[in-house]
């Protein structure tokens, strides 16, 4: 057990009404009594709450606040915890802190209470995890699938597949070591049956990493183009502040400008690159090397181009291998300088999405860029959906065990077809199952026995 | 023989399946042994159903005799009916079972014994457990007849005897076995010592007079020619017509119907008997109750010997009162004029919670002290024998101040039972399945004596005879795998064959070793077929020809590959060792049961330490960390067995005196 208190504001920064200072740890009664005028806490019941004031270190009061007292174990940690609900701004909770720590409770380290209520036991580890996404969740769509996690929802999901894991292996296992009892055992096409099951689940789960993986790190968004064509204007529209320099000297961005901005919920990664053609200046042609890069890592591509000069067939060469099946970019068209054209149609090119806008008038007409806005966000549509139907994976270390558990359940599904005896089939099953465990953190043993033992009448 | 009466090297107390082994074992070993039991003729004793092996079992059993232990060679001799499990299933978990003779089993034990050099027998029971004034240290055992033996090695093996309670209906009286006593005063002196102690329960079914049976209305059970013998030194069992049958029959409503009517005067309903049983051999009313759906419970009859009538009836283990086991007994198709020769029975017994022993089955807190068998809270004949075997392996390992020898999982089913035993624990008694061990496709009772012959050679314990069978047989497997690489076999030499076993023809000459890979194709028969056994195989010592022991490499080759990936894994975490006294509650970044568990397992590296239940993925790896910043080393991968280290003392350790077998 850790034998120090901890204390931290445990609410975001700003203005607000309320603010909850928390303090955890076996003294954290004493820590706050020791500063709190009004009921003695050390007689308070768990899950109690008390108003009174908390004085600094001189006894002059700070703030007149309710503490809510958790006993051990039955608090979010598993150790004593103290609420202080003080009022909001920057001022008191830093106040109400301070005092703690002069009485005696230590700073929390960044994800300290979350570390306690995992050694307690009050998690098991995805749900430590989600704790950790959700502290570095950066948009509020991300912030809302780590609160799925974290009510347990992606947990119960994994608890599920093991259990169905566990069954096939029970079963497989029953026909092994329990041949000469009187039971009936599974026959092929049950097994089968089971292991699609199995194999569609994790398969869907995996699915979803995309999804996860957009809403925790963000949307990567391209901006690309010749020269000139008014890519680093849009880029200062889209993040709503002149982030990038424009000039109508072409060739003025040279590195790559990123900047982020939080469309409807989803975080977007805006990249804003060098524009493309052939140039004997040296740093000019690194820049179009990262661009050309960049352009391929994309999410999505926004290609700009010049309405007034039109598009070259080089460009249209480069855009038609994008739009190809097998490209992992989604590119759109954008024919810029709306305002200098109006005449000018935008350019149709097969299976590409194309939009006119002025990027200019962008930057201060909400209208004018609406229309981008809800392609990029139809981008992102289906995974958002999913994402609110069901846990999404988000988390790096757990796809690559899901995917393992996968390989291993497509295994065992050949080596079914093939015929190959039980001994060999549960090789693969009880890999996928360790592969599971290693998300949630238990190590399978005795489980597959249980399961036979309440299910079955074994035994002479 | 030893150089005084009441001084020994090693002191067995108990001559049951564990003991037998430690006893033989540790005088094989070379060292000066004494076993104490309560009668020289229950010395083997079955307490429970007569038979040796089956799934799991059969393969422990298979390993004490490839070590050099007895129970194989017991069960040779005292076979009535031999069988092969599982042969339908992968290879890797067939298993050898046997029906004995319960006389002829215990007859042949004690033959055994006798004729080990070393070992002096004596019947009396022990009452105390001496140690040096500290507690610390072994130093003998006091016995019920006021003797004093002194020994720095003791091993106990007293089985269900210890403070043990029989119950039928509501009688209770204090046993060990139907018939015998129990034994007390041991576990009231480990108390002392500081040991915790708990209660088990097992039971076993009644005994009928087989004259009394009607088997026309029975299934015939009879003994299957494709068994093989139990010990690797047997080339021959009786022939199958000599061998017994079992019958089957199943129970019937009305019988269930019968048994309720007792459930009230049941000790295990009344809550009269509180200790665990095992779920896997569920007393009768316990199969009625839980599983009230199934109308009809199957019941094998088992013979009990070649020269008595008496039959076991296993599935009908009950602690019902006397009157209603009969009535329902009678109630069994084919049973209606059953003669019962003894009721069933349960019996509560002493074990001890086995966090308190090391790997070695070594007690933690007194040197010299050693536990195995039933009261390490096992069941079964094979997990004791088996206990028996390595704690007389570790005792003498002890004398010689070598280190002690630890099977590892991807080793030995032993290895699978001691660890989890130790890492694990148990509160209901342990039996063995094959789905303990997670390797269990290397770990196939056709190749224990590839597995650990030589071991038990280089400890001393397994003969000379056995050792050279062993090279004799690995060399015929390589000769002949690489023979059959070498040989090409024609289209006209083979189609026929694999056309009647369904498998596609040849269009031109290929080598043989492939087409046994086939899962369709039996070598030996391919081989036959072709006119080329003779001169492709050289036969290995033992029941399986060569060609079937390599086939079975061959076909599930890929699975080996890739269990033996699996066991590489594991094993870099075995390799980790953690300190004697590592101070667990001090580590701040595991999870507290982590910690609490892990100071009472106290296991000796990484590998032990993450199966501990309640120890998390997270938690080794925080213990890793720390290893290695406290600059632990890894261990190297091989056992050190240097035997020139071994004889420290000066002993004449080191010989064996495995005596030789016949069976007829
Ligand atoms: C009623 C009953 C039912 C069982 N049912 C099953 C079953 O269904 N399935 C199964 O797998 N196993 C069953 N068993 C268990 C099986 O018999 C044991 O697992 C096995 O025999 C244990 O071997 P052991 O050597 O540890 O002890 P035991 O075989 O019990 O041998 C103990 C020996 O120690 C001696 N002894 C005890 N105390 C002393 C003392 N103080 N001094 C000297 N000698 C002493 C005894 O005389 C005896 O020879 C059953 C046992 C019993 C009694
Ligand atoms: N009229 C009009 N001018 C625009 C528009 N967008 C950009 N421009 C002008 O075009 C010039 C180039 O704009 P930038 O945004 O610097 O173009 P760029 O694509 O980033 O150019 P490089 O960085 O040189 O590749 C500037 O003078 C902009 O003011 C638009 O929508 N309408
Ligand atoms: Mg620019």
């Amino acid at each position: 057990m850790p034998d120090d208190t901890i204390a931290a504001i445990a609410t975001a920064r700003g203005r607000a009404a309320l603010a909850v200072v928390r303090t955890s740890g076996p003294e954290a009664i004493d820590v706050v009594n020791r500063c709190f005028r009004g009921a003695d806490l050390d007689e308070a019941e768990s899950h109690t709450a008390h108003v009174g004031f908390v004085e600094n270190a001189e006894g002059d009061d700070i703030d007149q606040v309710v503490a809510t007292v958790f006993r051990a174990p039955n608090s979010a940690t598993g150790e004593n915890i103290v609420e202080v609900s003080c009022h909001g701004g920057d001022l008191a909770p830093k106040m109400v802190l301070q005092s703690l720590l002069d009485h005696g409770a230590r700073m929390a380290e960044p994800g300290e209470f979350t570390e306690r209520a995992f050694l307690n036991g009050k998690m098991d580890l995805a749900q430590a995890e989600a704790v950790a996404d959700l502290i570095h969740a950066t948009s509020t769509k991300a912030h809302e699938a780590s609160l799925t996690h974290l009510k347990g929802r992606y947990s119960d999901l994994l608890e599920d597949l093991r259990e169905e894991l566990l069954n096939l292996c029970s079963l497989v296992e029953l026909e092994i070591d329990f041949s000469d009892e009187d039971v009936e055992f599974a026959d092929r096409e049950r097994l089968e049956n089971l292991l699609d099951e199995t194999e569609e689940i994790l398969g869907d789960l995996l699915d979803t990493y995309p999804t996860g993986e957009k809403l925790k790190d963000g949307v990567r968004v391209v901006i690309g183009g010749r020269p000139n064509a008014g890519k680093s204007t849009l880029l200062n529209a889209l993040v709503g502040h002149d982030r990038a320099i424009v000039s109508e000297t072409p060739g003025t961005t040279r590195d790559e400008i990123e900047a982020e901005a939080e469309i409807e919920g989803v975080l977007f990664r805006f990249v804003d690159t060098a524009g493309l053609r052939d140039t004997a200046d040296e740093i000019e042609a690194e820049g179009v090397r990262r661009a050309t890069e960049s352009i391929e890592e994309a999410d999505v591509l926004l290609y700009l181009y010049d309405l007034t000069v039109g598009l070259d067939s080089e460009e249209i060469d480069f855009l038609d291998d994008l739009s190809g099946d097998d490209s992992t970019v989604q590119p759109f068209l954008l024919g810029n300088k709306a305002d200098a054209a109006p005449d000018h149609p935008v350019a149709e090119l097969d299976g590409l999405s194309a939009l006119k806008l002025s990027a200019l008038h962008a930057r201060d007409d909400a209208d004018e860029l609406q229309p981008l806005l809800d392609r990029l966000t139809d981008t992102v549509a289906e995974h958002l959906s999913r994402a609110e139907a069901s846990p999404v994976v988000m988390n790096q270390r757990h796809r690559q065990h899901l995917q393992d558990a996968l390989d291993a359940v497509r295994q065992a599904r050949e080596a079914l077809d093939m015929g190959v005896s039980g001994d060999m089939l549960t090789l693969d099953l009880r890999a996928a199952l360790q592969e599971l465990g290693a998300i949630t953190g238990e190590i399978t043993n005795e489980d597959v026995l249980d399961q036979i033992f309440s299910r079955f009448c074994i035994g002479k | 023989m030893h150089q005084d009466y009441f001084e020994y090297d090693v002191i067995v107390v108990g001559g049951g399946h564990s003991g037998s082994e430690a006893a033989a074992a540790a005088a094989n070993m070379g060292a000066d042994t004494l076993l104490i039991t309560l009668k020289l003729n229950q010395i083997g004793q079955m307490s429970c159903n007569p038979a040796i092996g089956g799934i799991g079992k059969g393969h422990i059993a298979r390993e004490i005799d490839a070590m050099g232990g007895l129970m194989g060679k017991v069960t040779d001799r005292a076979g009535l009916q031999f069988r092969m499990l599982n042969k339908s299933k992968g290879p890797a978990v067939w298993g050898p079972r046997a029906q004995c003779g319960r006389a002829e089993y215990a007859d042949c034990m004690r033959e055994e014994l006798e004729a080990t050099d070393n070992l002096s027998m004596r019947a009396d029971m022990v009452t105390e457990v001496l140690t040096t004034d500290d507690g610390e240290t072994v130093t003998g055992v006091r016995t019920n007849l006021g003797q004093t033996f002194r020994a720095p090695c003791v091993v106990l093996t007293t089985g269900t005897f210890s403070n043990g309670v029989i119950h039928v209906g509501e009688k209770n009286f204090g046993g060990g076995r139907m018939g015998e006593n129990a034994s007390h005063g041991i576990t009231g002196c480990l108390h002392d010592l500081g040991f915790e102690s708990g209660r088990l329960k097992t039971g076993t079914p009644p005994r009928v007079d087989g004259r009394s049976i009607d088997y026309s209305v029975m299934e015939k059970q009879p003994a299957d020619p494709d068994a093989t013998a139990f010990s690797f030194l047997t080339d021959d069992l009786p022939p199958v017509d000599r061998q017994l049958c079992c019958w089957l029959t199943d129970t019937t409503p009305e019988v269930h119907e019968t048994l309720r009517e007792g459930f009230d005067r049941s000790p295990m309903f009344t809550g009269r008997i509180q200790a665990k049983g095992p779920r896997y051999c569920p007393s009768i009313e316990d199969k009625i109750d839980r599983f009230s759906e199934k109308d009809a419970h199957q019941l094998f009859i088992e013979p009990e010997g070649y020269r008595v009538r008496e039959v076991y009836v296993n599935g009908f283990s009950t602690s019902l009162p006397e009157e209603v086991q009969f009535r329902a007994l009678r109630q069994v198709p084919g049973m209606e004029d059953a003669h019962m020769l003894r009721p069933g029975y349960a019996i509560e017994y002493d074990f001890f919670p086995p966090y308190q022993i090391q790997y070695s089955l070594e007690t933690k807190s007194v040197d010299g002290l050693f536990f195995a068998g039933q009261i390490n809270g096992t069941t079964g004949y094979e997990e004791a024998a088996a206990q028996g075997l390595m704690a007389g392996i570790n005792a003498v390992q002890k004398l010689r101040k070598a280190d002690p020898i630890v099977l590892k999982r991807s080793e030995a089913y032993i290895g699978v039972l001691i660890d989890d035993l130790v890492a694990k624990g148990t509160d209901e008694p342990y039996r063995m399945f094959t789905s303990r061990a997670e390797h269990r496709i290397l770990l196939r009772q056709d190749n224990a004596d590839l597995r650990l012959t030589e071991l038990g050679y280089k400890l001393g314990l397994a003969s000379q005879e056995r050792y050279e069978r062993m090279k004799e047989k690995e060399r015929a497997i390589d000769v002949t795998r690489e023979t059959l690489a070498d040989t090409t076999v024609t289209p006209e030499q083979v189609d026929d064959y694999l056309r009647s076993v369904g498998t596609s023809t040849l269009n031109q000459p290929r080598p043989a070793i492939e087409l046994c890979k086939r899962p369709e194709v039996d070598a030996e028969d391919l081989l036959r077929h072709a006119g080329i056994y003779d001169e492709t195989v050289t036969e290995a010592p033992g029941m399986l020809s060569a060609p079937r022991l390599i086939e079975i490499d061959l076909k599930y080759e890929g699975y080996i590959d890739r269990q033996q990936d699996m066991v590489e894994e594991m094993e870099e975490k075995e390799r980790w060792p953690i300190p004697d006294d590592f101070d667990y509650e001090s580590l701040e970044n595991i999870s507290i049961e982590a910690r609490e568990k892990l100071s009472k397992v106290e296991p000796d590296n990484l590998g032990q330490a993450s199966r501990v239940p309640g120890v998390r993925a997270s938690d080794i790896s925080v213990l890793m960390v720390l290893l290695k910043n406290e600059g632990v080393e890894p261990l190297p991968k091989e056992r050190d067995l240097d035997l020139d280290a071994m004889g420290g003392d000066g002993q004449s350790f080191g010989v064996s005196r495995e005596t030789a077998v016949e069976v007829g």
